[in-house]
This record gives structure tokens, sequence and C-alpha cells, in this order.
């Protein structure tokens, strides 16, 4: 998923500028230093990852045509790690929601009748709230079938519920926050102190370099060490005539890479690397910004401990997500009870 | 949930949860949970779960684990990359400890309501409290509670554990046996301290008690006061509202030695000297020397042979000609046959009885009765076969055999003997005789070895195992390995205690009532840490128990100048 996302953050423009060059003259890979550990400060203190199952419920008749019906179960936790480096549950969000196309097709009675299937589950459970979501007409994707349209449907509402989740954390000075996976929203950049951390990440960019000419990001990565970064880049300036919804975060969200882990075990030159976007609204990086973001690389660094080999992607995956994402596992319904809720009609 | 309950769980703190999942769940026997961090619980703390109807569960803890998220050990050393030990984690892996319990009981406010499902997920789990552990040990029930020990729990309870006298002396069930590493298995303390407590509950006059010394003068001071209990012992001794005392009208009986001295360690006041003559052991209608050859191997039953012989004599038996030596008469023919010399010079047998077997018999005989405790006629000495049947309630007889004790043979027949003296006192009746009679025997495994055909000592043994129970005679017996102890004996033991024992003794047969956790933690018992295994718990449990509250070997040094001067040295060594 991360790297679905990803790829929507360089769908239509992926030629992506070095925004350090003038400061640290031009090199592709850069040594931050040495790795900062928890021990010797607990830079990331929060860890925020959501999670999503979606459940076909079966085909809809009206007038001679179909359309899916679709149920989600969205949610999102947050992992604070203490100075002892304890983790504990910072904050969890859930939503669930029955996904329902743009009228037509729909007919009125059909949402009719699925709101009396809200009732029946809130009189079912007063701990869960179903809410019905629109698709709406311009979010309907051209050119693919109205299910995988409400499947990205589903994955816009847990950025939502993670959104959510990440303002409301309360948060002091120098106490950051790590999302999972790349800052696909331009909501995400209100957010102060805060990393997106993609350990699957699109392919689709290339790099404008002083010395290499244009190359892909495989070619960026493959000669990267452990412990190194890349430079940092952002997207090619937008036109303001050419802008849409989304363009302000490729505006203002600088990404780097940097490798996690090399050598055993890994299979490729992308695996070991992570992408981090940051937001950084200025064009051209000073000293300070490159401090921090060396900083914010030394500190990824020392995250490699403890590892939760041997999931897939291990090599890329840090343990305080992995909790995350095993903690919003635990907590999200049963299979059998969620289809149960709507079975009962 | 009742009200009661409600404001129990609410005051007591919740140490964790229980726990469930699809390749370990709870069952009737055991349930696992979850402990919150910073929690201490250790092996046999007692917990209590919230069960169905608001019932509660009792269990105690068994075994623990750590786990981790980790789903191998791979995981962990690819962790510190590929295994550099000098990696700290930026971040700690999930881990918790899972308890298991064992099942103790269960029950509610409706004492009828019988609840025998296991227990569910996500249960709180509290310490027991001491009124909980006494429902779920059958306090409420006991009709003569006899204090066992003490239970201590992680979070600083301290909480006394009673049985039901019936289960130990009978009727119900009887005996006892105590196993266990030398030394730290503190089988003599806990013995001596169980039998004070019994005294205090059935009061001293109902129980008549019989103790072999084998170790120096460790049990020769029982009535002398402790020098040494320290402020830990007395309370537990306030919290099992036992006195810390002495035993008292004790009686001493001591090898006889050189001279018709005693030969002993020491030499308390109130001590008699005993010994034997051959008629204290063959008489008309009694006869105890199969009780002397019992540990003689004789694998051709010559011996057997000739001891049956003389059993079936009319003694006194006569000799049947002049025995002679070098032309000098020794015994003329129809002397009557007195002494152990006599007995050695008979030569009355049958012609079946070849004299290669009466050379056997003779050498044995003499090799056996070449003791200053074996003598032509007491004079001063008591037999203690007599002396045994004067027993009465609230007197405690000690018999030094210590010093008999390096010929294990005369070491077992004057257990043997005082044995059957036992059983001769229950034939013949008697209304003086003391309702229950304790016969505390260390060192089990000398006087009942494993073995299928068991020797006639041994067979006095087991016979008290055996029973024992419906007479009154009830065996506290005790042995470093219960496996070199015939299985008769302990299978007949209601009550087990168990002190610190190696992993290789547990593996063997005696212990296969114990599961490989509490074996495990047997292992690790402290000196003076006991395992309790009894009828009437469903599950082992583990004890402490206070210093004797009588002088002990360690505790005194004896002047050079003479017998009962004593002095303390304060050193604490429970045997």
């Amino acid at each position: 998923m991360d790297r679905l996302d990803d790829d929507s953050n360089f769908d239509r423009r992926n030629l992506c500028v070095n925004v350090e060059e003038s400061t640290s003259g031009g090199a592709l890979h850069v040594d931050p230093g040495p790795i900062l550990p928890r021990t010797e400060r607990n830079f990331f203190k929060y860890f925020l990852d959501g999670s999503i199952r979606t459940y076909y419920l079966g085909e809809q008749l009206e007038n001679g045509r179909s359309y899916p019906l679709i149920a989600t179960e969205v949610a999102s936790a947050a992992i604070l790690r203490s100075e002892d480096g304890r983790q504990s549950v910072a904050g969890f969000k859930r939503k669930i929601a029955l996904l329902i196309p743009p009228a037509p097709p729909m007919l009125p009675e059909t949402v009719h009748e699925l709101m009396e299937v809200r009732e029946q589950m809130m009189s079912t459970t007063s701990r869960f709230k179903l809410e019905v979501v629109k698709l709406d007409a311009h979010e309907r994707q051209e050119g693919v079938d109205l299910r995988t349209s409400l499947l990205g449907k589903a994955r816009a509402e847990m950025h939502t519920v993670e959104h959510d989740l990440a303002h409301q954390i309360k948060r002091s000075e120098e106490e950051w926050l790590v999302l999972d996976g790349a800052i696909r929203k331009h909501e995400f950049l209100g957010l102060k102190e805060t990393i997106g951390l993609a350990k699957s990440f699109s392919r689709n960019p290339i790099f404008r370099t002083q010395d290499r000419g244009i190359i892909d990001v495989v070619a960026l990565v493959s000669e990267l060490r452990e412990g190194q970064r890349t430079a940092v880049f952002k997207h090619e300036s937008v036109a303001d005539s050419e802008s849409r919804e989304g363009d302000r975060a490729r505006k203002e969200v600088a990404f780097w890479y940097t490798r996690l882990r090399s050598g055993k075990g890994l299979e490729g030159p992308l695996q070991g690397v992570v992408k981090i976007d940051y937001h950084l609204e200025k064009d051209r990086l000073d000293s300070t910004d490159l401090e921090l973001v060396n900083r914010i690389t030394r500190a990824l660094a020392a995250e490699r401990y403890v590892s939760p080999y041997p999931t897939p992607r291990w090599h890329a995956h840090i343990y305080p997500i992995f909790t995350a994402e095993n903690y919003i596992k635990a907590s999200l319904l049963s299979p059998l009870v969620f289809r149960g809720y709507f079975g009962a009609r | 949930m009742s009200k009661g309950l409600e404001e129990k769980t609410k005051t007591q703190q919740v140490i964790g949860k229980t726990t469930a999942t699809e390749n370990q769940p709870n069952t009737v026997d055991t349930f696992s949970f979850w402990l919150s961090p910073e929690t201490l619980v250790n092996p046999f703390d007692f917990v209590t779960v919230d069960h169905l109807m608001s019932t509660r569960t009792i269990g105690v803890v068994r075994d623990m684990k750590t786990i981790t998220d980790a789903p191998s050990h791979l995981s962990n050393y690819v962790s510190s990359e590929f295994g550099n030990v000098m990696i700290a984690p930026n971040t700690n892996r999930i881990t918790t400890t899972i308890a298991e319990a064992a099942v103790l009981a269960n029950f509610g406010e409706d004492s009828d309501l019988e609840i025998n499902m296991p227990v569910e997920n996500d249960r709180p789990v509290r310490f027991a409290t001491a009124s909980e552990i006494g429902l779920a040990l059958g306090a409420e029930d006991l009709r003569i509670p006899v204090s066992m020990g003490l239970i201590e729990m992680s979070n600083g309870a301290k909480i006394p554990i009673k049985v039901d006298g019936r289960y130990l002396l009978g009727p119900e069930a009887a005996h006892l046996n105590v196993s266990g590493i030398s030394g730290l298995a503190t089988k003599t303390s806990y013995l001596m301290f169980l039998v004070q407590s019994i005294l205090k509950a059935y009061g001293s006059d109902k129980i008549g008690v019989v103790i072999f010394n084998v170790k120096q003068q460790d049990l020769l001071h029982i009535d002398h006061e402790a020098p040494d209990l320290q402020t830990e012992d007395l309370e537990i001794y306030k919290a099992l509202d036992i006195e810390p005392k002495p035993f008292q009208n004790v009686t001493y009986f001591l090898p006889r030695g050189e001279d018709g001295e005693a030969d002993s360690e020491h030499e308390p006041r109130n001590s008699k000297i005993y010994c034997y003559s051959l008629r204290d052991c063959v008489t008309e209608g009694r006869n105890n020397l199969d009780l002397l050859f019992s540990q003689v191997r004789d694998p051709d039953y010559t011996i057997a042979s000739i001891l049956e012989h003389l059993r079936e004599q009319n003694w006194p038996v006569h000799f049947g000609r002049d025995i002679t030596r070098n032309d000098e008469v020794l015994r003329r023919a129809d002397q009557e046959v007195e002494t152990w010399e006599d007995l050695r010079l008979y030569d009355y047998y049958p012609n079946n009885i070849r004299s290669g077997s009466r050379g056997k018999f003779r050498r044995h005989l003499q090799r056996l009765t070449s003791s200053n405790l074996f003598v032509p006629t007491r004079k001063h000495e008591v037999y203690l076969g007599e002396e045994i049947k004067k027993l009465r309630g609230g007197q405690v007889y000690v018999i030094d055999i210590f010093k008999v004790s390096p010929s294990e043979e005369r070491a077992a027949f004057v257990v043997g003997d005082v044995l059957r003296s036992i059983e001769e006192m229950y034939s013949e009746g008697s209304d003086s005789w003391p309702e229950k009679v304790i016969l505390l025997v260390d060192e089990l495994n000398k006087y009942a070895p494993r073995g299928t055909q068991p020797a006639p000592v041994a067979q006095q043994v087991i016979e008290i195992a055996r029973t024992g129970r419906s007479r009154g005679a009830v065996l506290f017996g005790a042995e470093q390995f219960k496996s070199e102890v015939h299985e008769q004996v302990y299978e007949n033991a209601a009550t087990h205690i168990i002190g610190r024992t190696g992993s290789s003794e547990l593996s063997s047969h005696p212990y296969s009532f114990l599961d490989k956790e509490t074996k495990s933690n047997v292992t690790r018992l402290e000196k003076g840490e006991l395992v309790l295994v009894h009828a009437a718990f469903r599950q082992p449990v583990k004890v402490v128990f206070p210093r004797p509250s009588y002088m002990r070997q360690e505790a005194v040094v004896e002047e050079p100048s003479g017998p009962e001067s004593l002095r303390p040295n304060g050193a604490f060594s429970a045997s």
C-alpha cells in the first residue's frame, strides 16, 4: 500500500530535483554521521500506522444494472516509545463504513434501505457506529471499474482516520512522529515534526543530477551504503495553472532515501532502503535544514534494532511501526463478526 | 458479579489477566495468565480468578514463561545485526511473562454450585487471599486442624496452611514420607516441627511418639530450649499458633556400650540403656532372630531354614547332647540354651540342615552379636521391646541408634524389634496404649529398601505402612531418595513432603505423581522450603516452617567435663 500511495505522488509529474545541490555540492550520497540511538536521544517518540480491511458484500441489482456493495473497517494506531525503550499505545481510532457509489446508479430506495442496515447495526452493538460513505462522482476513477474506485475510497478513509489520530496526539516539542508510508495528502502537512516513512515506494520518479543527468530511483540508491542517505529531492516546480488537489503535497514535501540495511539476506538494490517524506516548503535547503535531515537519518539508522524479521519487507521495516500494525490487526473485528452485522438482514 | 466479589476485585490489585489461545487453551485443570509489567510472581503463589456465576477459581502458579513477538531465535539474532553482541535495541521487543496455574478449587457464595469449567479469556487475576487459599485447601472442613507450615507469597502474604489430622494419623488416611537431599531438605527438622504441631492439635495425652536418632546427638536434646530461635522463627510460630517450646516427657534410650555404659554421643539425664539378651529375642511364642539376620545374604535359604527350625521349637530349648571342645565339656546335654554363646554352640538340628549351613549360621551369629549391645543377661539395662509397650499418651521415646548404625544390620534389628513389639502390642490390646503412635524413622531406605523380596525388617516396616492406619500406628518416614525405599512404604503414605531433590532422582518412578513443572521447581527449593503433596489437596503447595523449638546438635557444644553441660553456639543448620 505504501508504494500504491507513493505512486500517486508521481503519477503525472515524476521529475525531481536536488534541493541541497548548492549546499552540499551536488553529491548524491551523503554520510549523515553516526547513528543516533534512543539511549542518546529518543528522537522519534510516536509511530503511527493505519490498516484497512474491506469486505465485498455482494452485488445490488437495480433496473437491470448492478453495482458492488463494499464495507470496510479502517483503523489507525499510534505507539509511544518511552525513554526506556518500552512501547505503549498512544491512541487508536476506527471507522466502519459502507461504501456506496454515486447516484446514479443507486436509487433513493436503496439508500433508504442502507440506512435501515445502519440502524440495525447500531441496535445490535453500541460499540461500533456504521457510517455510510458515498463515493463522489469526481472520485470515480476513469478507466477503472467501480469496485476499484470504492477500494480507493476506502483507502482515502483510512488516511483520514490516520490524519485525525495524528492530530489528536498531544506532542511536546522535539517529540517526532513517524507515519508509516508516504505523505499522501496535504492535510498531513499540518503536522509538525513529522516524517512519512515508506518501506516500499514508487519507482516512477526520475532525478535530475549534476553529474549523471537523469537517473531513476534504482540508479540513485544502488550504490547507497548502509547508514548513508541520498540527496534531498523535491518535485520540479509545478506551474500554478496546472495545479490540482495533491499538488500542494508535491510542492511542499521534500524526500530522500536512506539505506537501513545491506548485505545479508537482501535481494536487489531497493531492499533495505526507505524513503523519507518531510514537509519543507523551501526550494533550496540551508545548512540548518540539512543538519535536521542528517539527524533524522541518523535516528532512523538506530531504528534497525530490533528487527521484525522475518516479516515481509523486514529489511526496511522499523519495529514500532510493526507494533502499531499488530495492534491494529489485533483490534480489528473478526471477519465473522463483521459479516454477521450485515448478514443479519 | 456479587457485591462482595465486586468490592474484592476493586480492593485487591489485579496482577494480570487470563489468556487462552488456539494452541494453548485453558483447561479444567490449568489456566494461563499474562502478568502486568513490574509484577513479581513466583511458582507456588496462589492466585484467584473471577469465574462464571459469581464464583472464583483458585490456582497455584506452576510455571512461567517469558515470550516476545519474535517468531524464532533467528529473529533476535538478526535484530542484533546478525550476531553483533554490542547492539542495544532502540525499541524493546514486546514481551510479557505468561504464568501457568494449576486449578485448586472453584467456589462461590452458593456452596452447592460445582463448576468444573475452564476459566475464560481476559479475566482479571489477583493474588489469593488467606480465606480463599483456606477454602481452596478445604480449611473449612477440618475436624482436627494440624498446622503444616506457612505459605509465603510473592506479595508478602504469609498464610498458615492446615490439614485435617484425620488425613495424617488416620482413620481417613495416614503415614507421611519426607525425602530430599541431606541437609538442604531439612527433613528431620520438619518432621519434628510437625510432631509438635500434631501434639498441639490433638492434645499431647492422646499421642505417643517414638523417634529414632540416627545422627550424632541430633535428637538427644529435644527437651531443651532452643537457644537460637530468630525473630522470623518466632513470627512463624505465632502465625501458626504454636508455642515454641521443647518436647516434654521425653525418655531417651541409648545403646549399651563397653562396661555397660551408654554408647552414645550424649547422655541425657532422663535416659536408659538398652541391650539384648537371647531371651529378649527368643521366648516361647516369640522369635526375633529373623530380624537379626534380616540383611544377611541367604540365596539358598540355608539360614532361613535354621531360623525356621528354631522358630518351630518350644522355647526354651535344651542341648540334645554334651558340647565338647578338646575334651572340655562346654555345655551339658539338657542344659537350657540361655545366651547368645549357647545359641552359637547349639547343634541339635535336623539332618537335612547340613554342617556347612550350621557353620554359616554360627559365623553370622558370632559376627552380629559380637557387640556390647548383645549381652548374656541384662542387668540395669532395659529391653526396648518391653519399654515400648509402656509408652503412654504424651510420652516421647527417643531411641538412639547412631552408634549402632555403622552396622546397618544391628540398627535394622533395633528398628525391626521396636516395630514388631508395637505390632505385638496392638495384637495383645491395651487400654493404656496411646490412641495414636507416631513412629519417626529416618533413613528409611536402610530398613525398607527397594526390592521385590522384602527382608524381615522391611516386612515389619511395610506391615506398619499397610495396616497401621486402622490401628493408630503411623509411620513418619524420611530418606534422601524415595527411589531407594520399598514402594509399599511410600505408596501407602497419604502425605508426601519433598525437599530439594536432584533431577535424576525426580525422574524416577516414585515421583511420577508430580508434574514436570513441579519437579523442576523442587530442584530449586531453598533450604527450609518444602513441597507438600497431600491427599486432600488437588495440587502440590510449597511451605516454609520455623527452626525447631528444641536444642539441636548445631546449637550445642558439649563440655568435656560431663553430660548435660550444654552451651549454645547460635549456628543454624537444620538437619
